[in-house]
């Protein structure tokens, strides 16, 4: 039983039971109800069509009708004056209907917008004749909104003066609607309508309102419009508001007084109108209530305020503008204040981001005011410190930079300044010359910003020497030269340390300074326009440089061969000190190479003796290479980190140190060293390879003038006076010291025999035993030097002979020639391998990928990717690798 | 008796039309009243007119569109006057472009506008 139930309760839901012929039923009323609602669609779609038919027809046929009365003159025929009796008479019927009376408000609202003229006020006129207002004042008694609505409109379109009266009362009125249709008509019916809007107005006033309200006023005729001033007293801020827009359309300025009280309106926007209407009627009596209410405003007023200030004010205000931009917190407003000083007093306020001081010429030209201050004795600067006096350096000539750049001869005293300018510009500077007496006249003209500067730097120098004239500061293109000259050198710097601080640090220091520095992008651009910067100067240099300047630059004593000069460099780089360049002139490059007193004094003799060319042999005690190479020993890591940091500098060295060895090999009319039998790895396919670059270099030698410039290298200094592995040998150790000696044997000479004697008394055997043979052999090669065709050949025998390791293979020179070379090939072979020796320095140079490793060193990674990258390179790997070498036996 | 010029008045909005048909033809023209741009193109095709008058907005065939069609299409010289709305000089600057000889805008005036076709036809 209660199983039957449940069962039974559960169906409910899941099976309803729903009567077919219900159903049906449903189905059918809905469908008639559908039908219904589409005969009423039907319907009245039928009839408003139908109805608008007629409208179209009635228009169509009282169209005419409405021209004749428009257009009917009384100089007509009597035909003509008796028609226009019968349709007045036509038309008085027809008025009799509603219907027909809608169609001719309609035709009437519808051509007073398309027509102008007399046809227009006739219209009008028609439309009181026919009496068709009198239904549009049934209209404004509805009860309705919206009929009332239409009322309105229908008389203030058709310009129903009567209506005046009945439309005011709707002014006021609660729905907004009717109001605002209420204000336009009474603005627009009389000319009086505004004052009435004016004085009864308790509403707000939109703005579109207030627009559609000015527009109306605007497009009366011969309207005589009233001192709005009486409404800035008006209760409803909106209609103080509209007045003073009123005020400053129709530019009635006799209200100052009020203008300025309404400053201190407790409403934003009329505070801004006023604000508004005295900056444009110039109420300068404003000044002081606008600085007194300023503090209390809100932004978008103190703008208006300072804008206001900025177009009244004098010099009087900049205390207060001073004071704005220091107190307010608001950049906003802090700019505007600043934009206000500088329309007050052009170029007040300079900019400061971004400019870079230029300490060079800041001395010359701070001790240049010294000298004229102190030779002055009538004048009395009120200087009071030397801080001050940079600062004022600094700012002229910053300023002086870019007025040469631009315009050269504004730099004397400019005709267009007047002495209030100048005055002014006194007083805002901390320096004043309170004693200086400027007589010199002017014409009263606008002046020039730039000019302006030009002329305080002039006052600051000249005033102080002469007070009558104003004399030109100094000889502009000496100035233009060395002033580029030391654009050129900072910029260089400049780019050398960012370049130094980018590679170096994101190498060497961390993955993040490295991220740091490549997507910094204000520091790729810094370096891209210091690029550009260092061009554009350096092509203007060379136009203005003169030519002993250019000879001057020949003379380049390229002092960064030695690994510690580079490093210092690239101490001094990294420290952020100012390092000259070194290719402009060896003083500067002596000081940069070391600070060392010994050093610089040893340099000092070495480099005199250059210049004077002595060619006596006189040995020099170098005994401040060790002094730096202990220094530097101490610091053995880190000059180790550093010299793989700083490839540059260090492939520079490697570049000089071997085009020195090279060139002092040139000169002693020597077979090059890759002639001889000196690479244990030389195999037959790369003595086939070094066969065909001789061949091809020579003949590129017969077809082509190939032009070497001579380049002095300290190498040549050297060489005539003590071997240069002496101070090598001793920090070495024995393995050095082998490989050493077979350096020796490479690009020895006389001084290195000596030095192979000394090494007879070594701890080592087999340091004594191989420069006992390496002497020999140099000896013999040194004795052999003789202007024949042998000299190639004599040199492959000797050092055939010369080696004697089991593990090295034979010459290349013996078992692919075999044969005499003369001499002439092999100054060739010579040309050729200088020749791709530079090819391969070239490819160094633009190898930044490899400053990348880390882990090896920098120039043994740079030549072993360039022997990995051309198998003709295997062969000069001996030279290639002698500055690494020395280098690494260097650091131990 | 001399023959009344013949005018073409191009105007979509009835009533305008009406009312300037009859102060022209109370000026002396004879008008043919052109509710849109078909009924010019087939008047055109039958007859020639010694003036237009033409709004610049029109069905199927505006107003730079007849200056166009009357000038490089039939290769008429009559005398074309445009009527446009405030705020459409571009218009007006195309159509003297392509050809019209003058322009008036709403609202018009009709005695202006008699003016105007009689200085125009005057010019002929």
């Amino acid at each position: 039983m209660g199983i039957s139930k449940f069962t039974h309760i559960l169906s409910i839901p899941l099976v309803p039971k729903i009567d077919a012929a219900l159903l049906w039923d449903l189905t059918i009323f809905f469908a008639g109800l559908g039908l219904l609602y589409l005969l009423f669609v039907f319907f009245f779609r039928s009839r408003l069509a139908h109805k608008s038919k007629e409208v179209r027809a009635r228009k169509k046929e009282l169209g005419p009708m409405i021209s004749n009365f428009l257009f009917y003159e009384d100089d007509v025929s009597l035909q003509e004056k008796y028609n226009y009796v019968q349709l007045k008479l036509e038309i008085r019927e027809l008025l009799k209907s509603d219907f027909n009376r809608k169609v001719l408000v309609e035709i009437l609202l519808d051509l007073q917008k398309d027509i102008a003229g007399d046809a227009r006020n006739r219209l009008f006129d028609l439309y009181k004749d026919l009496g068709l207002h009198q239904d549009a004042f049934e209209k404004l008694k509805s009860r309705r909104w919206e009929v009332i609505s239409k009322g309105i409109l229908e008389l203030t379109q058709l310009q129903v003066e009567e209506s005046y009266g009945f439309i005011k009362k709707f002014i006021n009125h609660r729905r907004g609607v009717i109001r605002k249709q209420a204000q336009l008509a009474t603005v627009s019916l009389k000319h009086e309508g505004i004052v009435y809007f004016l004085d009864t107005c308790k509403h707000r006033i939109s703005e579109w309102q207030q627009l559609k309200l000015l527009d109306i006023l605007r497009n009366f005729e011969d309207f005589q419009p009233p001192r709005f001033k009486a409404w800035l007293t008006a209760k409803n801020k909106d209609v103080v508001l509209f007045s003073l827009r009123l005020i400053k359309y129709y530019k009635q300025n006799d209200a100052n007084s009020s203008l300025i009280e309404l400053v201190k309106h407790k409403n934003d926007q009329v505070k801004i109108e006023a604000i508004s209407c005295i900056k444009d009627f110039v109420v300068f009596e404003a000044l002081e209530t606008l600085k007194a209410v300023f503090w209390k405003c809100s932004v978008s007023v103190k703008l208006a305020l300072l804008d206001a200030v900025a177009s009244l004010g004098k010099q009087e205000e900049i205390s207060f503008l001073k004071e704005v931009e220091k107190r307010e917190n608001n950049f906003i407003v802090k700019s505007k204040a600043v934009s206000a000083i500088n329309t007050i007093s052009p170029g007040m306020v300079m900019p400061t981001h971004g400019i870079e001081p230029i300490p060079a010429y800041e001395e010359d030209q701070e001790e240049l005011m010294i000298e004229e201050m102190a030779a002055s004795e009538e004048l009395e600067p009120s200087i009071e410190s030397s801080e001050a006096r940079s600062e004022i350096a600094e700012e002229e000539v910053i300023r002086k930079n870019a007025e040469t750049q631009e315009e050269p001869e504004s730099t004397s005293l400019s005709e267009e300044e007047t002495p209030e300018e100048i005055e002014m510009q006194e007083e805002t500077k901390p320096v004043h010359f309170d004693e200086v007496q400027l007589n010199w006249k002017l014409p009263e003209q606008e002046e020039d910003h730039t000019k302006v500067d030009t002329e305080e730097v002039a006052i600051n120098t000249d005033s102080a020497s002469n007070n009558e004239e104003l004399q030109p500061i100094e000889d502009l293109n000496e100035f233009k030269i060395n002033d580029l000259e030391e654009i050129i050198m900072r910029a260089k710097e400049e780019y050398q340390e960012e370049l130094t601080s980018l590679s170096s640090e994101s190498r060497i220091n961390s993955e993040e300074a490295y991220w740091e520095a490549v997507l910094d992008p204000e520091k790729e651009d810094e370096i891209v326009f210091d690029l550009c910067l260092m061009e554009e100067l350096e092509d203007i240099l060379a136009q203005a440089i003169r030519p002993e300047d250019s000879y001057a630059q020949h003379e380049i004593l390229p002092l960064d061969f030695l690994p510690i000069v580079a490093e210092e460099a690239c101490e001094e780089q990294k420290e952020g000190q100012s390092s000259s360049d070194p290719i402009m002139h060896i003083e500067v490059e002596e000081e940069v190479v070391h600070q060392d007193a010994k050093f610089v004094e040893e340099l000092d003799r070495i480099l005199q003796k250059v210049r004077t060319s002595e060619t006596e042999e006189e040995e020099i005690t170098l005994n401040f290479i060790p002094l730096v190479v202990e220094s530097e020993q101490d610091e053995v890591p880190q000059s180790h980190a550093e010299e793989q940091e700083l490839p540059i500098e260090d492939l520079e060295v490697v570049y000089e140190e071997e085009k020195g060895l090279i060139e002092s090999r040139e000169e002693a009319s020597i077979t090059l060293p890759w002639e001889r039998p000196v690479e244990e790895e030389k195999t037959e396919a790369l003595e086939e390879i070094s066969t065909a670059l001789v061949e091809a270099s020579n003949e590129e030698y017969k077809s082509e003038d190939v032009q070497h410039e001579p380049q002095f290298d300290l190498f040549d200094a050297l060489d005539d006076r003590v071997s240069i592995f002496n101070e090598l040998f001793r920090t070495c150790d024995a393995e050095s010291k082998l490989i050493l000696l077979d350096e020796i044997l490479a690009v020895g000479d006389e001084r290195d025999l000596r030095f192979l004697d000394t090494l007879a008394n070594d701890e080592d055997a087999r340091v004594r035993n191989k420069a006992k043979k390496i002497g020999e052999a140099l000896k013999t090669y040194l004795e052999s030097q003789l202007p024949d065709e042998t000299v190639c050949l004599e040199m492959d025998e000797t050092q055939d002979a010369l080696v004697e390791n089991p593990g090295e293979p034979e010459s290349e020179e013996e078992t692919s020639h075999g044969e005499l070379l003369p001499l002439e090939d092999c100054f060739l072979q010579n040309e050729s391998f200088e020749t791709q020796r530079l090819g391969l320095f070239e490819i160094d140079f633009e190898l930044d990928e490899v400053y990348g490793a880390t882990e090896t060193s920098m120039l043994s990674s740079v030549g072993q990717e360039v022997l990995n990258q051309d198998p003709q390179t295997n062969l000069l790997e001996d030279i290639l690798s002698l500055p690494t070498k020395l280098i690494q036996k260097f650091n131990g | 008796m001399t023959e009344k010029k013949q005018l073409l008045l191009a105007e979509d909005d009835e009533l305008l039309a009406s009312l300037l048909n009859y102060r022209l033809e109370k000026g002396g023209y004879e008008v043919h009243l052109a509710q849109d741009g078909k009924e010019v193109k087939e008047f055109l095709k039958r007859s020639i007119p010694d003036i237009i008058v033409s709004d610049i907005m029109m069905p199927y065939f505006s107003g730079i569109e007849l200056v166009d069609y009357v000038r490089n299409d039939l290769e008429l010289k009559i005398p074309v006057i445009i009527i446009s709305s405030a705020g459409n000089e571009e218009n007006v600057l195309s159509a003297f472009e392509l050809g019209a000889n003058d322009f008036i805008s709403k609202p018009v005036s009709p005695s202006e506008l008699l003016v105007r076709v009689g200085r125009e036809l005057s010019k002929m």
